[in-house]
């Protein structure tokens, strides 16, 4: 398939799991792709490796999505390489799971400084450099099952996002008119762990979340292709009328109820 | 090779409109396709005709699927004609869709949930029968609206049955857990749904002529039958296998800004 011919696209957190197979999704379909993530390790290697492979060019973008200043690098960078962007995936994540009752500030800063400001920050240069373009563009950020209800010491998280869902529907609304969409995915449970290859066929398979299948109508953990999947529908043609909206990938997870 | 090869989909209302499109989108994507509307008519066939243009099989099946003994007929003929059914798509609707409150009356309001409501639910469930019978899983697609998420003056009961709609996604997928069978709604904005001599799409409304709608959709234009199709398309193919009992809004921003017009 060739959704994606041409395009350009910066995926955060990208050297593994769901944000590397976003980025294998989109090369596959033609897109040059930008690989981000704070270290350069065996799986960032992987990564840009299974991109090159698809014989589209990849950059590597080690930033921190927190950090203003590597994050502003980080789209320089990007840009020197490709000329352009057309797509940005904001996946990247920091998660601490800490009850109520002990929150600490640090917890808050460290999270919400990081996804919530960072997505907020990159979408909002990125859509710069698209409206500079004049050629419209999308951008995609990752949220969660935890955005629409909470879990056990899920507080911070949670809140972030919910913030992502709610910064899609602003910026649909400030960037109307410059051919650019928001919107969110909100996974499920996606089994991104890093296995070895034998057990790759195993995925979202037993072992993975066996407490939860019970309560997931389609029986299965989710696989990073699931969302990999629906990024891709986002980033294409096909959904360039979804503007604003967060679409749930879970398998039916929050149709019903969970065990947790 | 297209993402639907080999499927049978059954699509309700699909004379003109966004059912057209979504008929013929799935014909493209390699499905086998069942034009039901309500009469049949010139449009009706041409429908059948642009996906048998496209070397697949069509068949037509006129109902009023609003009468739970023409749902089944059509769906039993439909699965006994193709050899099953793999996509069920209920899109029907009758055009007087807004009524003021108080002009609402018993009539109204039952014909209405008949086909709206109803008329959907027995047909995904008629469907849904054969698709566990057979086995291999299924797909199932309603039409809700941009009129479940808010309210504007006069669409009461209309709204009411298409935010039933969201509802009923999620308690199928929860009454089908384990059958492989996914379940799911969209919710279509504003969009051109003008009778096409050729293709799918009419011109998108022109919003210089529409002043309140622009205001309404950041996207900045109207929407059309193929915006819709192309997600049904996504939701029905291998790539929307963990998309259930969800509802995704195909709007163009207008309920993220309110919708005001």
């Amino acid at each position: 398939m060739d959704l994606l011919k041409g395009k350009k696209a910066l995926i955060t957190g990208s050297r593994r799991g769901i944000g590397r197979e976003v980025a294998i999704a989109f090369a596959e379909n033609g897109a040059d792709v930008g690989i981000n993530d704070v270290e350069k390790d065996a799986e960032a290697e992987k990564a840009l490796a299974a991109v090159k492979k698809l014989g589209r060019k990849a950059s590597w973008h080690k930033a921190d999505i927190g950090d203003p200043r590597q994050r502003e690098r980080m789209f320089d960078d990007f840009l020197k390489a490709h000329g352009r962007i057309d797509i940005l995936v904001n996946n990247a994540v920091k998660t601490k799971w800490t009850p109520f009752l002990e929150l600490e500030e640090d917890d808050w800063d460290f999270q919400v400084g990081h996804a919530l400001k960072g997505y907020v920050f990159c979408s909002k240069r990125a859509a710069n450099e698209m409206v500079k373009q004049g050629g419209g563009g999308r951008i995609i950020s990752v949220s969660s099952v935890h955005s629409f209800r909470a879990w056990p010491r899920d507080t911070i998280y949670g809140i972030v996002k919910a913030g992502l869902n709610r910064m899609a529907t602003s910026m649909a609304v400030d960037l109307a008119g410059t051919g650019i969409t928001s919107n969110c995915i909100a996974p499920g449970y996606i089994d991104s762990r890093v296995l070895p290859a034998a057990q790759e066929k195993n995925r979202g398979g037993k072992g993975y979340a066996d407490h939860a299948i019970p309560w997931i109508p389609m029986r299965r953990g989710g696989v990073p292709r699931d969302i990999a999947n629906m990024a891709l529908f986002l980033a294409s043609d096909l959904s360039s009328y979804v503007n604003g909206e967060t679409i749930l990938v879970d398998g039916g997870l929050l149709a019903g109820g969970t065990p947790d | 090779m297209g993402l639907l090869d080999g499927k049978k989909a059954l699509v309700t209302g699909a004379r003109k409109g966004i059912g057209r499109g979504i008929a013929v989108t799935l014909a493209r994507e390699g499905a086998d396709v069942g034009v039901n509307d309500i009469v049949d008519d010139a449009a009706t066939r041409q429908t059948a005709k642009m996906v048998s243009d496209l070397g697949r099989k069509s068949s037509v099946h006129v109902a009023d699927v609003s009468k739970l003994s023409e749902i089944n007929r059509i769906v039993d003929a439909f699965a006994k004609q193709h050899g099953g059914i793999d996509i069920l798509v209920n899109n029907a609707i009758f055009p007087d869709q807004s009524r003021p409150f108080f002009d609402t009356d018993e009539a109204y309001w039952d014909r209405m949930m008949d086909l709206s409501l109803k008329g959907y639910f027995f047909a995904a469930q008629a469907a849904a029968r054969h698709m566990v019978k057979q086995g291999r899983g299924g797909r199932i697609v309603s039409l809700s609206s941009v009129h479940a998420y808010r309210a504007w003056k006069n669409w009461t009961a209309y709204g009411v049955a298409k935010a039933g709609l969201k509802r009923m996604a999620k308690g199928m997928a929860v009454d089908l857990a384990g059958t492989g069978i996914t379940v799911n709604c969209i919710a279509p904005g504003a969009i051109n749904n003008a009778l096409t001599e050729k293709g799918i799409d009419p011109a998108p409304y022109d919003l210089s002529k529409n002043p309140g709608l622009k205001s309404a959709v950041p996207s900045q234009r109207g929407g059309l039958p193929s915006d819709i199709a192309n997600t049904v398309v996504y939701l029905c193919s291998e790539m929307g296998d963990y998309v259930n009992g969800e509802t995704i809004l195909v709007d163009g921003g207008m309920i993220a800004s309110g919708g005001d017009m």
